[in-house]
């Protein structure tokens, strides 16, 4: 009986053994499995956005279905100034739909190909460690992995994401600036990874007598080659901006009805936005703001809510530099932008 | 009506204030969206300033200030406003228009005119920015897509719409 008994204990621990020790893939690798499935997982969620900026909280909620090859829709619940506003990305084009106004913004969809993902997975290891906690949590009861992403020198924006373990949909996202105060969290609740008949129609835009206006699209350069072939002669076009920031892409465009160059720069997760406009170009203050100095040249550095928004004029060009980043990494850029 | 500040935000933008009354200003402008979209005004016309150019004479305003001078000289009795005199009503015409157009120009067109100039608004700068950014991989969507939501919908209400490209 003894014997027996030995025997079934014996079984049952190496039957569960694997389980307990089954150890959760490294930080790269999970980071890997979430890059290659964000976008062609299918499922239908709740979303809760928290913002926090300057003490005030502003909190969003959304519906959101996920069809899978970059095919979503998105839809406002709360607050009431943004309630029942449409985003839909239909394969072919990206919809904003303002109900309330009878307007729908069209743009042709943007596949996103702009960076290569070994290449972002690289550019990610160069600014952060990412590391994953040894044992999962549960998470509107699904388990989920806790996945670290710490820059290397707490000069930006850390990053803690709660991954599905089964789809490597990232289920919760917070991010904390370098003071570890929570800048924004993210969470999807209600996640179906079924959708069995509900997708039916869910992409076409409201019926109606809406006003469409399709925007205008430039052409977008992915490099630094061909921006600098293709831009106006008064842009300056650096590869890089130093601390893990290289060049994405270049487009022209105009904002507010004025020519300029749109230069996306990124370390693979935090991005940053170039904007540079022949000549003096003003920019109002709405946000907290200072006067800055970049070598000889005087800016304005004014935050908007996570962003922050720094301008200056130098040898006739204006020049935007637009990012989550604190004071001193926007000056120290800027230096190096000039 | 202009709030109490308003004198003062000539003197804040040139930095002319003590260093608490400043650190006082700019916890009040960041407070009243009046002397906020003031102080835009000023900087904006400050920066038009110092960009245009100095206006160049009309041609003929050097040849006709010689004629005159070489008249005087040569006559010693020559009245010097003879020379012009048939561009009197032409000056006439032109002081009317100045005129005209200074009582017909309120405070309210002036700034609607300086908006006109060249000036982006920071929402066009951050919606774009949001806007570009939730395209790639990786990107907090949620929280860019509602940026980008409350951006673009700012940049409509400063008379900006349909406007970023």
């Amino acid at each position: 009986m003894g014997c027996r008994l030995f025997w079934l204990l014996f079984l049952f621990t190496l039957v569960s053994l694997p389980e307990v020790n089954a150890a959760p893939p490294d930080g790269r690798e999970v980071l890997r499995r979430v890059l290659a499935n964000e976008h062609h997982v299918p499922f239908t969620a709740s979303q809760k956005v928290n913002i926090y900026s300057s003490g005030i909280i502003s909190t969003t909620h959304t519906r959101e279905i996920y069809l899978g090859k970059n095919r979503n829709r998105v839809e406002f619940i709360s607050p009431a100034r943004l309630a029942n506003r449409l985003v839909i990305n239909d394969g072919k084009w990206h919809l904003e739909v303002n109900p309330a106004q009878k307007l729908v913004f069209r743009t042709p969809q943007n596949e996103g190909a702009t960076l290569r993902k070994d290449e972002l997975l690289k550019r990610i290891e160069q600014s952060y460690t990412v590391s994953v906690d040894p044992h999962p949590v549960k998470l509107e009861k699904r388990s989920a992995l806790i996945l670290r992403i710490t820059p290397r020198n707490n000069d930006r924006d850390r990053r803690v994401w709660w991954v599905d373990s089964a789809t490597y949909i990232v289920l919760q996202r917070a991010v904390y600036d370098p003071e570890n105060h929570l800048n924004a969290l993210s969470n999807f609740h209600n996640i179906s990874f079924k959708l069995g008949g509900k997708t039916a129609g869910v992409l076409a835009a409201p019926t109606g007598k809406m006003r469409v206006v399709t925007r205008k699209t430039w052409p977008t350069f992915i490099t630094c080659e061909e921006a600098r072939r293709a831009a106006p002669s008064w842009a300056h076009i650096p590869r890089n901006l130093g601390y893990g920031f290289q060049f994405v892409t270049a487009q022209n465009v105009q904002v507010n009805s004025t020519s300029s160059i749109h230069l996306q720069y990124s370390d693979g997760l935090c991005s940053l936005s170039l904007i540079q406009m022949p000549g003096q170009v003003a920019v109002p203050i709405h946000g907290k703001s200072r006067k800055v100095s970049i070598f000889s040249n005087t800016g304005t550095l004014q935050k908007m809510d996570t962003f922050q928004v720094l301008s200056w004029s130098s040898r006739n060009v204006t020049s935007n530099l637009i990012a989550d980043l604190n004071d001193d990494m926007m000056l120290r850029i800027a230096r190096i932008v000039r | 009506m202009y709030c109490l500040n308003h004198k003062k935000l000539n003197d804040y933008a040139d930095g002319r204030l003590s260093v608490a009354l400043q650190q006082k200003m700019q916890d009040h402008i960041h407070k009243c969206k009046r002397c906020n979209d003031e102080l835009a005004e000023i900087q904006m016309l400050r920066m038009m300033l110092r960009s245009a150019a100095t206006p160049a004479p009309d041609p003929n305003f050097w040849p006709n200030v010689y004629r005159i001078a070489r008249l005087a000289s040569q006559t010693g009795k020559h009245s010097p406003w003879k020379a012009v005199q048939p561009r009197r009503h032409g000056w006439s015409v032109a002081l009317g228009v100045i005129l005209a157009l200074g009582l017909t120009t309120t405070p309210q067109t002036l700034n609607q005119n300086l908006r006109m100039m060249r000036s982006v608004d920071p929402h066009a700068l951050i919606s774009l920015h949001a806007r570009d950014r939730v395209t790639l991989p990786l990107s907090d969507a949620g929280e860019l897509r509602t940026i980008y939501t409350y951006a673009i919908i700012a940049d409509w209400e400063q008379d900006h719409e349909l406007d970023i490209k």
